[in-house]
C-alpha cells in the first residue's frame, strides 16, 4: 500500500490542500449565527467569524494555486 | 568564575539586547500586584481581549526550531516548508475557534486535562496530564539550552551564565505574573519578531537587486524549492504524510489540544474572544512563513548551495546582510520567541500539576488560596527542573527532534479522545480510558517499527477512534445533565 501511495502524482496534494480548506469554509458556515456571536459584545457584521474564516481560507486557496 | 569571550558586536546590538531583558522583567514586576487569586494567576481573570490571545498564541507557537530550524528547511527544500504554517496550521486552528474552544470556554475549564476529565472521568484527566506535563518539563529544558547556545555564541557569555540569565528574566515575570504577564508579554514578543522579519526581508531583497531578481533567481536556479507540496516518496515530508499525518492529525491535535496554546484562549474575556483570538492567529500564520522561510531563501539566493549544514542558514544571514541595530533586533526577535514559548509552558505546566494531578490525586481539595501558592511553586519548580535538564540537551544530538517524535506518538490517541468526545455523546468514560492507553501502546509499537512519524501520528488517531466506538456500546455512557455544555448536542446557552 506504502508503494501505491509513493507514486501519487504531486498535483492531487494541491487539490487534496484546497478540499480541507473549502471544507474547513463549510464547516463555518454550517454553524449558526448564534453560536458564533455567542459572547460577542454586539451582534455587528465584522464580528461575524464566518467571514474571517471565508477569508482566510480564500488566501490559502490562493497560495496553495500559485505555490 | 564565568569566562566572557570577546565578540565583535556593536554596541548597538548589545543596548538593545540588554534594554529588551531590562524592559521584560520590569514589566513583570508591575503586573506582580494584579495576581490576587488562582483565576488571576492561571487564567487572567478571563480578562484577556481576543487581539493579545491572538498575538500570543503565535508567540508560543513560534519558538527557537522554528527560526533556526525552518530557515534551514527553507534554504534545503524551500516553500514547502510553509506547509506547517498553512495546511499543517490552518484548518486546525479554523476548527479549534469554532467546535472546540466554545465547549472549553463554556465548561469553565482551566486546562485540557479537566476538559477530558468532565467528559470521560479523573483517570483519563490524571493520565492526560501526567504524559503532558512529563514532556513539557523536558521542553523547558531544551528551550533553555537553545536560548543559552544563541547567546553564547552572539555575545560570548558562559553557557550557565546564559541560562540562569535566561531562566531569571523568564521565571521573574511568569512566576509572579501568571497567564497575564505571560500573554502581554508574548504579545510584544510577537510584534517585535514580526517587525524585524519585515526588516530583514526588505533589507534582504534591496542586497539581492529587488523583488523582480529575488524571483527570478529563484524560478532559474532552484525551481523546485518554489512547489508547497514535495513528491510522495520523499524520505522526510512526503506529501501524502504532510496531508494525513501534519493535516488530519498533529496539527488538529496540537492547535485543539495543546495546553500552551490554548491555555490563554481560557482567559478570554468572553466565548467569542476566545474563538476571534484564534482565528485573528491563524490570519497571522498565514505570514509566519514570511518571518521563518524567508531568511533561508535569502540565503539560498545570496549564498547559493556554498552554506555547509542548512541549520547555518539564518546564522549567515544575520552576519552577512543585516547592519548593526538591526542584527541585534534579530538577535532580540529569536530570544523572544524563545522566552514566549518557555512562558507559556511554565505556565500551562503549572496548571495542569496543580488542578489535574495533585487536586484529582489528594481526597481533600485544594482552596484557592492553596492553588496560587502551589501554581507558583511549582512554576518556579519546572523552571528548576528545566534548568538542570538543559545541559544534558548536549548529550543528545537532535533532542529537539525525539521530542517532537514523542510527542507524535501520543497527540493521536488524545485528539481522537478529544474530537469524538465532542461530536458523540455516546462515547463513554470507560472507552475513552481503554483508547487512550491502548492507544499510547499501539503508537510505541509503531514507532519500534520505524514507520515515518506522521503516519504514526495517522494511525494511532485511527486505532483510538475505532476503540472508542468498538469499547463504547458495551459500557455505561454519561447522562445528559452530566454532559450539558461538554459535547455538542448538549449545548445550552450561557450568559
Amino acid at each position: 500500500m506504502l508503494e501505491t501511495i509513493n507514486t501519487l502524482p504531486l498535483w492531487y496534494a494541491k487539490i487534496a490542500a484546497m478540499v480541507i480548506f473549502i471544507a474547513m469554509r463549510g464547516v463555518a458556515w454550517l454553524l449558526p449565527f448564534e453560536f458564533i456571536m455567542q459572547g460577542a459584545p454586539d451582534k455587528k457584521r465584522w464580528r461575524d467569524l464566518r467571514i474571517w474564516a471565508t477569508l482566510l481560507t480564500f488566501i490559502q486557496l490562493i497560495l496553495y494555486y500559485v505555490f | 568564575m564565568w569566562e566572557f569571550t570577546p565578540t565583535n558586536v556593536h554596541w548597538i546590538d548589545i543596548v538593545l539586547i540588554i534594554s529588551y531583558l531590562a524592559g521584560i522583567t520590569i514589566f513583570g514586576f508591575y503586573y506582580k500586584s494584579h495576581i490576587k487569586t488562582a483565576k488571576d494567576y492561571f487564567l487572567a481573570n478571563r480578562s484577556l481581549p481576543w487581539w493579545v490571545i491572538g498575538l500570543s498564541i503565535i508567540g508560543t507557537n513560534i519558538g527557537s526550531n522554528d527560526y533556526i530550524g525552518a530557515s534551514g528547511n527553507a534554504y534545503s527544500i524551500g516553500i514547502a516548508q510553509a506547509n506547517f504554517e498553512w495546511i499543517g496550521a490552518i484548518p486546525a486552528m479554523i476548527l479549534s475557534a469554532l467546535i472546540f474552544i466554545p465547549f472549553f470556554w463554556r465548561a469553565g475549564v482551566y486546562s485540557i486535562p479537566e476538559y477530558l476529565g468532565l467528559r470521560y472521568n479523573n483517570a483519563v484527566r490524571f493520565i492526560a496530564a501526567c504524559v503532558m506535563s512529563i514532556f513539557a518539563v523536558v521542553i523547558v529544558g531544551v528551550f533553555l539550552w537553545a536560548t543559552a547556545i544563541m547567546l553564547q555564541t552572539y555575545l560570548g557569555w558562559p553557557i550557565w551564565f546564559s541560562i540562569l540569565v535566561t531562566a531569571a528574566v523568564v521565571g521573574f515575570y511568569t512566576i509572579s505574573g501568571g497567564l497575564g504577564a505571560v500573554a502581554i508579554t508574548d504579545t510584544v514578543q510577537t510584534f517585535i519578531m514580526f517587525i524585524t522579519a519585515i526588516i530583514v526581508a526588505v533589507i534582504g531583497i534591496q542586497k539581492i537587486g529587488g523583488f523582480d531578481v529575488f524571483i527570478t533567481t529563484l524560478q532559474n536556479n532552484y525551481p523546485d524549492h518554489l512547489h508547497a507540496f514535495l513528491p510522495a516518496n520523499h524520505p522526510t515530508f512526503p506529501w501524502p504524510g504532510v496531508i494525513l499525518g501534519l493535516g488530519i492529525v498533529l496539527s488538529p491535535a496540537y492547535w485543539c489540544a495543546n495546553q500552551a496554546i490554548l491555555q490563554r484562549t481560557f482567559g478570554a474575556r468572553s466565548e467569542w474572544d476566545g474563538k476571534a483570538s484564534m482565528i485573528f492567529a491563524a490570519c497571522l500564520k498565514t505570514f509566519v512563513p514570511f518571518l521563518i522561510v524567508m531568511p533561508g531563501l535569502l540565503a539560498l539566493t545570496l549564498a547559493g548551495k556554498s552554506i555547509t549544514h542548512q541549520d547555518q542558514a539564518l546564522p549567515w544571514v544575520i552576519k552577512n546582510i543585516l547592519p548593526a541595530g538591526i542584527s541585534g533586533l534579530m538577535f532580540v526577535a529569536f530570544i523572544a520567541a524563545l522566552q514566549s514559548s518557555i512562558d507559556s509552558t511554565m505556565n500551562s505546566t503549572s496548571v495542569m500539576i496543580v488542578r489535574d494531578i495533585i487536586n484529582v490525586a489528594k481526597k481533600e481539595k485544594l482552596t484557592d488560596r492553596e492553588q496560587l501558592r502551589l501554581g507558583k511553586l511549582f512554576t518556579f519548580l519546572i523552571l528548576i527542573v528545566g534548568i538542570a535538564f538543559a545541559p544534558i540537551t548536549a548529550y543528545f544530538q537532535g533532542i529537539y527532534v525525539y521530542v517532537q517524535y514523542a510527542l507524535s506518538l501520543f497527540q493521536g490517541p488524545i485528539f481522537a479522545l478529544m474530537i469524538f468526545g465532542i461530536l458523540d455523546k455516546r462515547i463513554t468514560p470507560a472507552a475513552g480510558l481503554f483508547s487512550l492507553m491502548s492507544g499510547l501502546v499501539v503508537a510505541a509499537l509503531l514507532g519500534w517499527l520505524g514507520l515515518n512519524m506522521l503516519y504514526i501520528a495517522f494511525l494511532s488517531f485511527l486505532y483510538s477512534a475505532i476503540a472508542l466506538y468498538i469499547v463504547s456500546p458495551f459500557t455505561k455512557r454519561k447522562s445528559n445533565d452530566e454532559l450539558k455544555n461538554v459535547v455538542y448536542s448538549n449545548v445550552v446557552e450561557i450568559e
